[in-house]
């Protein structure tokens, strides 16, 4: 809407009288609240300023000026007696009286004006009660540059203290890893020393403890199994201490964040407090050899009941025709001989670590029928490029969990006839570059592949499943494609 | 002629009282002239209090959903330890420590978010009492141009009042980081969804 027309030019209060103009020239806030203040802070554009009212009135006027000062003269005698001459008389006399209003009103508008300027600005003045009472009102009082801004801002000098938290953290972090690495090494050595223990007892048809005293080999695995035990079992509490340590410290941490992100604006956090505490954690979690000794409190179990333990694994367990070869392939492998290792039909734990800590880059063990899972994880330490497993029928879903966390590139599972989805669930996740499953007829869950070879992966597939596979793959971008139509 | 000058005089005498009414209405407004100004110097700072105070909100805001991203973080923590670690109720969950220690930490933040949000709700409520203020304040100037004085002590003291009061709650802490929870562990246990 144009203000210019919703004034009248004349209006007793027009927001265009100096006077108003003065008044309100440091006061935009009030002008949305009056059309009238609108005029003085909406310019309109030059054609459009004036009022057409006002324009019209002003033209009539000029044109009357006009006519009157060039059809008739100014000063005339005025005959009473001729109308013609009494309008003339008329109208100079109102010519007289505009040029007198004129006059008065210009010189009423400088008194006023004078009159202002003298009196109010004036320091004599007193102001009224309510205004000194506004001005007291400092605006620094409620200035932006006193309030606080909540940034979570790490004061330096407790820069410093968090990042020797986080070191200390990661101090025990490290240290908990390699006692879980540790307890790992020992498990396995205890799960080798059974596999062997069981070889024994099934080869030497030991049915008691006494008998199995008898050979000292037995006596020294039961022996080792028992010291093992008492590692894993005494690493318990070492681990717990640098556990707790790290949970504390990383509790500290987040509350000293949490704190330090509030300190700018909150009242109440005692960082001296915080300081003290920090100091008492990491004096406390101080790794030193006292605090990450073993416990020895654990009874050690008594090798009578690891004897029966074993000989009742033994009972279950069937020896393999292979068993000699493979043992004998085993110890070949572990001396560093690897002539026979692709020969070897059941891999035995011991060959299993012995192949993975070998420098061999690709590995053929195409006789291996069966991988139980803690094999698989010790051939997933193995740092080579090749794994080729292609005996393997079936793998269970743990075993491949543990080859899908395989850091090697490639790996041939051409024997597997079957990938059921809890077992090709790991495989998007395998950071390899190729899989051969040439011997595959059934796959659970055909989206696995699909996502696997989605993000880059190089899939060998038998016929039928790679078209299972392409009309995923399709099913996949179809939605996409048509999509990309519609919007086409 | 004779009415010419007769209206002459009587121009003359309107012209006279203009000049007169003149000199008596420029006083008038001078005098009133410092209440405007007054008024003015009040809406310039309540509109300087106003923007501090939105920043005071902006502000709070923006540490009031960092806190909440944090207490998101350990929120899907917990449900996550919850469902490995096997944790049912709230005894077992203190057995585990990282769920012990984000509970604390939840209970913490949860407690912050309060005095954050009612802080928020208190700057809100100071803003619209400057808003009221100003908009009085307007009125009483239109006021002040129209009519030949008008009393603003009350007016101009409820407009200190306020500003007084906003400056000094925008200097003081957001909220004191001291005050006790307001729920038990327990019950943080209990409101946390048992998903992330």
């Amino acid at each position: 809407m144009n203000p210019t027309v919703d004034i009248p030019a004349d209006a007793p209060h027009s927001a265009n009288t100096p006077h108003r103009d003065a008044m309100d020239s440091d006061a935009p806030d009030i002008t949305p609240s009056t059309g009238k203040m609108d005029l003085q802070t909406e310019a309109p554009p030059a054609e459009q300023a004036v009022d057409p009212s006002l324009q019209r009135t002003e033209g009539k006027l000029e044109d009357e000026t006009a006519t009157a000062a060039t059809d008739r003269p100014v000063l005339i005698e005025v005959n009473e007696t001729s109308p013609g001459s009494a309008r003339v008389g008329l109208f100079s006399r109102r010519l007289l009286l505009r040029v007198a209003v004129a006059g008065i009103l210009v010189g009423a508008l400088i008194a006023a004006t004078w009159l202002g300027l003298l009196h109010p600005g004036t320091p004599e003045e007193p102001a009224p009660a309510g205004a000194e009472q506004v001005e007291s009102s400092a605006p620094a009082a409620v200035s932006s540059e006193n309030a606080p801004v909540p940034m979570p801002v790490e004061p330096p000098e407790w820069i410093g203290r968090m990042r020797e938290l986080e070191r200390r953290r990661s101090q025990l972090l490290a240290k908990a890893e390699e006692v879980r690495t540790l307890q790992r090494l020992y498990r396995y050595g205890i799960l080798e020393l059974e596999e062997d223990a069981v070889r024994l007892i099934k080869r030497h048809a030991l049915e008691n403890f006494s008998q199995a005293l008898q050979h000292r080999q037995m006596e020294f695995a039961l022996q080792s199994i028992r010291s093992r035990q008492a590692f894993i079992a005494g690493l318990e509490k070492p681990l717990r201490w640098l556990i707790s340590g790290s949970e504390e410290l990383l509790y500290l941490q987040r509350w000293l964040k949490i704190d330090l992100g509030v300190l700018a604006v909150a009242e109440g956090i005692d960082m001296e407090a915080h300081a003290a505490r920090l100091e008492a954690t990491l004096a406390a979690y101080l790794p030193t050899a006292d605090k990450l000794a073993m416990a020895t409190e654990a009874a050690p179990s008594a090798l009578e009941v690891l004897f029966k333990h074993l000989a009742d694994q033994a009972r279950q367990t069937t020896l393999p025709a292979t068993e000699s070869v493979d043992a004998a392939i085993a110890e070949e492998v572990c001396a560093g001989e690897m002539t026979r290792y692709s020969e070897v039909s059941v891999l035995r734990l011991k060959a299993a670590r012995c192949l993975a800590e070998s420098a061999a880059t690709e590995l053929f063990l195409n006789r291996v029928k069966e991988l139980p899972a803690i094999v698989a994880q010790k051939l997933s330490e193995w740092p080579g490029d090749w794994l080729c497993l292609n005996g393997l029928k079936r793998i269970s879903p743990e075993a491949a969990r543990h080859m899908f966390a395989w850091q090697g590139r490639w790996i041939s599972l051409n024997g597997l006839i079957e990938l059921p989805a809890d077992a090709s669930t790991h495989l998007p996740a395998w950071g390899g570059q190729q899989i051969e499953l040439m011997g595959l007829k059934k796959v659970e869950a055909v989206e696995h592949l699909v996502r696997w070879e989605e993000a880059g992966g190089k899939l060998f597939l038998p016929e039928e499943i790679r078209r299972q596979v392409d009309a995923e793959h399709r099913a996949l971008r179809q939605p996409v494609a048509s999509e990309k139509g519609k919007r086409g | 002629m004779r009415i010419s000058a007769e209206r002459i005089r009587r121009t003359a005498a309107w012209a006279l009282s203009l000049m007169v009414w003149c000199g008596v209405a420029a006083p008038v407004q001078a005098s009133d002239r410092p209440k405007v100004e007054a008024l003015q110097r009040g809406l310039s700072h309540m509109a300087e209090a106003r923007r501090v105070l939105s920043e005071q909100v902006a502000s709070a805001a923006a540490l009031s959903q960092r806190l909440h991203a944090q207490r998101s973080e350990l929120q899907v923590e917990i449900a996550r330890e919850r469902r490995v670690q096997g944790v049912g109720s709230f005894p077992q969950a203190l057995r585990v420590e990282r769920i012990g220690y984000n509970l604390r930490l939840v209970q913490r933040i949860d407690g912050y978010l309060e005095r954050i949000e009612r802080r928020i709700g208190y700057f809100r409520t100071l803003d619209h009492a400057l808003e009221f203020n100003m908009r009085g304040a307007q009125d009483e100037l239109l006021a002040l141009n129209t009519l030949e004085d008008r009393d603003i002590a009350e007016l101009t003291s409820r407009i200190q009042s306020v500003l007084d009061e906003v400056a000094r709650e925008t200097t003081k802490p957001l909220f004191n980081a001291s005050d006790p929870p307001s729920r038990t562990l327990e019950l943080v246990w209990n409101e946390l969804p048992r998903t992330p």
